[in-house]
């Protein structure tokens, strides 16, 4: 690891290290998931449903009437 | 409870060619051992802070005071609408506007009139021609073909809805002495500018001529952006303008800005400025890191002069600027 006083040699022979490194496992899964249609799909639709369906602990409030009763 | 758990997420994806980018930053003397070691070793914020250093603060804050700009190096391109990967180890380094500055000329045009004859409009015609090929204006030359425009739709129109268009009279707002200069030729001008100006280089306007001096050399550098990138996009217009020029407040040149501006957010508008590279050929490098230091000199040359303009004619005038309230007007 080049330290703060090291040189720009070393540092940009860092860098083609990085360049070259393998990429790491869950970037790998994360672009398979990508560039898979059904994988998408699947993740737009658990997405849809826990909007639908998942902490849904906010009782719905009825539409109030036109008149609204004054305030006691 | 909480202790340990990640509060944030990213993720790589042709993250090769980021750490291309960082070396040929280092390899530029753009980033350096001890930039790395600051920004906590992460190469994104490297790129960003490298990039920013080169621009340095007082030059940034100087075009931000004057202009909105967009720097961006990325790996994606537009093609017909859609974004798609550029390819080949490919990356696009564009500048969007998306205000322009805004140049009131009349003031020192007299002043300069005053000083010799002829020498304002000298000052303007060169200014305008050194602006031309760096980046995009919106002055009394796009005013007038506006005017053309609105004519030719009141002539197609039936007789009785012929008076519901209002033209703006560019002709009018222009100072008259450089209106004499319309119809002159260009080539024959262009001498008789350069003579003008050489003469007064030491006269009391000195500091613009030393601005427009320079920003002239820097527009005459032979360096040529990327056109592919503009077409491959299929963009719906030229770049947004980068500058109005007016003569003056709320004069017809201004009129057809704000008419025409309200319109040139609607589509996609061409990057003000586009380079493709190899971050992994030193030349390419080279050549776009010059195109984009051409690009950011010019325009901070100009900011100097716009700001040099403005303090002049505070100490000379009352009129006050206010021309914040155009849609595309930044500063």
């Amino acid at each position: 690891m080049p330290q703060p006083n090291s040189t720009p040699a070393e540092l940009i022979a860092l860098f083609g290290a990085r360049a070259g490194a393998e990429p790491l496992a869950a970037n790998l899964l994360l672009v398979r998931h990508l560039k898979c249609k059904e994988s998408l799909a699947l993740a737009q639709m658990v997405s849809e449903a826990v909007d639908r369906h998942g902490g849904n602990n906010t009782p719905v409030l009825a539409t109030p009437s036109e008149l609204l009763p004054p305030l006691a | 409870m909480l202790e340990g758990l990640p509060t944030s997420y990213s993720h790589e994806f042709r993250a090769e060619l980021l750490f291309d980018l960082c070396a040929a930053l280092v390899r530029e003397g753009l980033g350096t051992p001890g930039a790395w070691h600051k920004c906590g070793e992460n190469p994104l914020v490297f790129a960003q802070r490298s990039m920013m250093a080169a621009i340095g603060e007082d030059r940034w804050n100087l075009l931000q005071r004057n202009v909105e700009y967009h720097l961006q190096i990325s790996d994606v391109g537009d093609e017909d609408g859609y974004t798609k990967p550029l390819g080949n180890g490919l990356l696009a380094l564009t500048i969007e506007c998306s205000g322009s500055g805004f140049l009131k000329i009349g003031p020192a045009i007299e002043a300069l009139e005053r000083e010799c004859k002829g020498l304002g409009a000298a000052f303007y015609w060169t200014l305008t021609y050194a602006l031309y090929p760096v980046m995009r204006l919106y002055n009394h030359d796009d005013a007038f073909q506006y005017e053309e425009r609105m004519r030719e739709y009141a002539e197609e129109e039936d007789e009785g809805h012929k008076e519901q268009y209002e033209f703006p009279d560019v002709q009018k707002a222009l100072p008259e002495c450089f209106r004499e200069t319309l119809s002159h030729d260009s080539r024959t001008s262009s001498l008789q500018a350069r003579r003008l100006l050489s003469q007064n280089r030491g006269g009391t306007y000195r500091s613009w001529l030393e601005h427009l001096r320079r920003i002239e050399r820097l527009s005459r550098l032979r360096l040529r952006a990327t056109r592919e990138f503009q077409t491959d996009g299929n963009y719906d217009s030229a770049p947004l303008p980068s500058l109005l020029v007016a003569f003056k407040e709320q004069d017809a040149v201004i009129a057809c800005f704000d008419e025409e501006s309200q319109y040139m957010l609607e589509g996609s508008a061409e990057p003000a400025l586009a380079v493709l590279f190899s971050p992994t050929k030193p030349e390419e490098v080279r050549e776009a890191v010059r195109i984009a230091g051409r690009f950011i000199a010019l325009n901070c040359e100009l900011c100097e002069l716009i700001e040099e303009l403005q303090e002049w004619e505070k100490s000379h005038a009352s009129e006050r600027v206010d021309w914040r309230e155009s849609t595309l007007r930044a500063a």
